[in-house]
């Protein structure tokens, strides 16, 4: 009996021995779960171009680098600095119009824009391929001359120089920081078709058309808009072929 | 009212004869504007004139080059298709391609003909019921190989016989076309890349729509 009640001893020692491993390892795995779920669900937000986004989206003109897309070496257009003046002249609107709009149809892949009932332009555009573009009534926060834009790895690695009439927008569901934006595109030219990684990609002289026109009002140089300007309305709908 | 009998039928009278006088000048005139039906082929002929000489601009997408097509007038059942580029800085056209065509298959520029960096124009047609896509240099130059143009759908029908081009989209880079393609019982195929560098196919994993 004796042995018994030194046995049973033993073992509930080690029940209480092990019970705070066992509680931890549960705690360590709970706590584990729910940074990976905050990860996925907050930290990990996906981004229009997920290298460029993390680095900047900030004016930036690098007329010697090389970009690359599709796997090829490509020589970006040369952006010439020097018609860079200091008058004060003003494109898009001197006083912000709120009736500008801009209506992307994923669906057909073209792009309107009026300003109240007037018609403005049309073009063809590219929406996201790899990454969709998001849908929703957005507005321009920020418009840049040009910029760099890069994400993907492997084959679809793409560094891109010198993205020219760059039109950020956003909305309170899709954040700035995400880098979603209307641009001029020099890699390809299959509009009409998703080729992007979320933007809404437009042939260059469409762009700059629509840079020009569209608010928030940049300086002449068309360097960039001032910070805290209103900027144009774009409603993006359709589901993209 | 025997009077006013006979002022009834007088008025009468002039009023019909009017009214037929009328017709008959209306119909007379119908008949004057009217072709007259002839078994004639030679005033048929002359009645339908050759299509008349067309010119059309395309601007590349960032509007630094201008392809024009130019369609002479139709003679003999040929039309003579001459295409002429014009550069931002050269502004004087220049002769790249020329083509006798079959009027009802003329050769036509079709979205996204520009290379991205201008290098390259493809042009589409149809022969012996396929849309064909045949791709020049914007410079004049030879594409490679001594090979002045080349034709997408005889290249690709003939490397891989078991799918069929549906449609030439575009540029997927500066010298890759986008191809789409089904298979030969009609279910949907593969995109593909054009690669001009060594006119090779490269198949995509995803499909460009």
């Amino acid at each position: 009996m004796a042995k018994k009640s030194s046995k049973g001893r033993s073992a509930s020692g080690r029940k209480v021995r092990k019970f705070p491993f066992l509680f931890f390892g549960f705690f360590i795995a709970v706590i584990g779960l729910g940074f990976f779920i905050l990860k996925k669900s907050f930290l990990e937000l996906p981004c229009a171009n997920t290298l460029s986004c993390e680095e900047s989206l900030n004016f930036s003109v690098n007329n010697e680098e090389q970009a690359v897309f599709s796997g090829q070496t490509l020589t970006p257009p040369k952006i010439d600095l020097s018609l860079i003046s200091d008058e004060p002249t003003v494109l898009g609107s001197q006083a912000v119009s709120s009736n500008k709009r801009i209506e992307v149809d994923l669906t057909t892949q073209t792009l309107k824009a009026y300003d109240g009932d007037k018609f403005f332009m049309e073009s063809r555009i590219s929406s996201g391929k790899m990454f969709p573009t998001p849908t929703g009534e957005f507005t321009i926060w920020r418009k840049i001359r040009a910029t760099k834009m890069s994400g993907g790895s492997g084959a679809g690695y793409y560094y891109l120089p010198n993205v020219p009439y760059v039109m950020f927008f956003s909305n309170s569901e899709v954040a700035a920081g995400r880098g979603f934006s209307l641009h001029g595109t020099y890699w390809h030219n299959n509009f009409g078709h998703p080729m992007s990684h979320g933007c809404v990609n437009m042939k260059i002289i469409d762009a700059k058309k629509l840079y020009e026109w569209a608010d928030p009002p940049t300086t002449a140089d068309q360097k960039q808009s001032l910070p805290g300007e209103t900027g144009t309305k774009i409603i993006i709908y359709g589901k993209a072929p | 009212m025997e009077k006013h009998r006979s002022k009834f039928f007088t008025i009468f009278t002039i009023a019909g004869s009017l009214l037929t006088a009328g017709l008959v000048v209306l119909s007379s005139m119908r008949v004057k504007n009217e072709v007259p039906v002839t078994s004639d082929f030679a005033l048929e002929a002359k009645l339908k004139e050759p299509a008349k000489e067309t010119t059309v601009d395309y601007l590349s997408p960032n509007g630094k080059a201008t392809l024009t097509m130019k369609n002479g007038k139709e003679l003999k059942g040929v039309i003579t298709q001459t295409f002429l580029i014009a550069s931002e800085e050269d502004k004087t056209p220049v002769e790249i391609f020329k083509k006798d065509s079959n009027p009802d298959y003329l050769i036509s520029v079709p979205d996204n003909s520009f290379s991205p960096d201008n290098k390259y124009i493809f042009l589409k047609y149809e022969e012996a019921g396929k849309n064909r896509y045949i791709v020049i240099r914007t410079d004049g130059e030879d594409l490679g190989k001594d090979i002045e143009t080349i034709e997408i759908e005889s290249l690709f029908s003939e490397k891989y016989p078991d799918f069929v081009i549906t449609d030439v989209t575009g540029w997927g880079s500066y010298s890759l076309i986008v191809v789409n393609s089904d298979t030969k019982e009609g279910k949907t195929g593969p995109s593909w890349w054009f690669d001009l560098s060594n006119f090779s196919f490269i198949r995509l994993s995803s499909r460009f729509n």
